[in-house]
């Protein structure tokens, strides 16, 4: 791995991390609802599946959930698995549909955002074995239809500002 | 974006909606005003609460019941999860966790509409009064 390259995964780690860590102290505040977020640390992750591979963008998906999960306050091991859970789903739903030649990005950031839903759920189901919980289901997959959508759209600027930015990074 | 994705995202939006809408009919057709609110606290039923009138029984040294207020105090992982009884319904209004779901579930008198303080381990069942058909959970 070259320096650039891994300065450029670490960057991407802390900006993953600063905001996650942002998000659930802000806009939660605002909104009310503790489990609706936007889900921006998911565009790091898309980024780096389309710009680098699924094997860095799994690295750095699995860094953030463990260093989230030591430094954002309020953070349990219950929330912890929950993270964890939903970002493999999360990315396990990309990857599928990144190589489906019929999506772009947008419709891989909706399965990636669909697939944490889920992923959350299942394993609060089987964590907890408290099967009612997947009544809340339908009102988390609706909520990341248009949180989906819109990760796709800031990923997909922010793909095309990196390469106006700099030639030199392995495409 | 592609026309696939707009396929993608009106057959995922659809699903959703129809399983939303039809989870809360489920929940307004199944409302109990004479059921019991059975409270679980590890997996072990801690507290029941007759929906007809807010009496309670507490089967934990726990277990704070204050009639007056019709709240009840339970113990939780986190701390204490206070739940309020108010119109048939109960609800909790107060307890620790990072991010306090099962107060913003609201009031429930549905057995499809459970409340469930995961970081708590507390959980708390509905069961209409017509299901108690002599099975012990």
């Amino acid at each position: 791995m070259n320096t650039k390259r891994l300065v450029f995964l670490a960057i991407m780690l802390t900006v993953s991390i600063a905001l996650n860590i942002i998000e659930r102290l802000v806009l939660m505040g605002f909104t009310g609802l503790p489990m609706v977020r936007l889900g921006l640390a998911n565009v790091v992750v898309l980024i780096l599946l389309y710009v680098y591979s699924f094997r860095d963008a799994f690295a750095v998906l699995l860094l953030r959930i463990l260093l989230v999960g030591l430094l954002a306050p309020g953070a349990t091991i219950f929330s912890f698995f929950l993270s964890l859970a939903g970002g493999l789903f999360a990315i396990a739903m990309m990857t599928l549909f990144k190589r489906l030649p019929s999506f772009s990005i947008i419709g891989v950031s909706v399965m990636g955002a669909a697939g944490h839903a889920v992923g959350q759920i299942l394993t609060a189901v089987f964590l907890f074995s408290t099967e009612e919980v997947v009544f809340i289901l339908p009102l988390f997959m609706t909520l990341s239809i248009p949180t989906g959508v819109f990760t796709g759209i800031v990923a997909k600027r922010m793909i095309v500002l990196l390469k106006q930015t700099s030639s030199t990074y392995e495409y | 974006m592609k026309r696939n994705d707009i396929v993608l995202i009106a057959v995922l939006l659809a699903f959703s909606l129809a399983a939303l809408f039809g989870v809360r009919h489920l929940q307004n057709l199944t409302a109990s005003e004479d059921g019991t609110a059975r409270v679980f606290y590890q997996g072990a039923l801690i507290l029941e609460i007759e929906l007809e009138d807010g009496s309670a029984r507490a089967f934990h040294d726990d277990v704070i019941i204050d009639e007056e207020n019709q709240t009840f105090i339970v113990p939780g992982n986190l701390g204490d999860v206070t739940i309020r009884y108010q119109n048939h319904q109960v609800e909790v209004i107060d307890e620790t966790s990072p991010r306090n779901i099962c107060q913003h579930q609201g009031k429930t008198n549905s057995p499809y509409k459970p409340l469930t303080c995961l970081p708590n381990d507390v959980v708390i069942r509905i069961e209409r009064a017509t299901d108690s058909d002599g099975i012990v959970q």
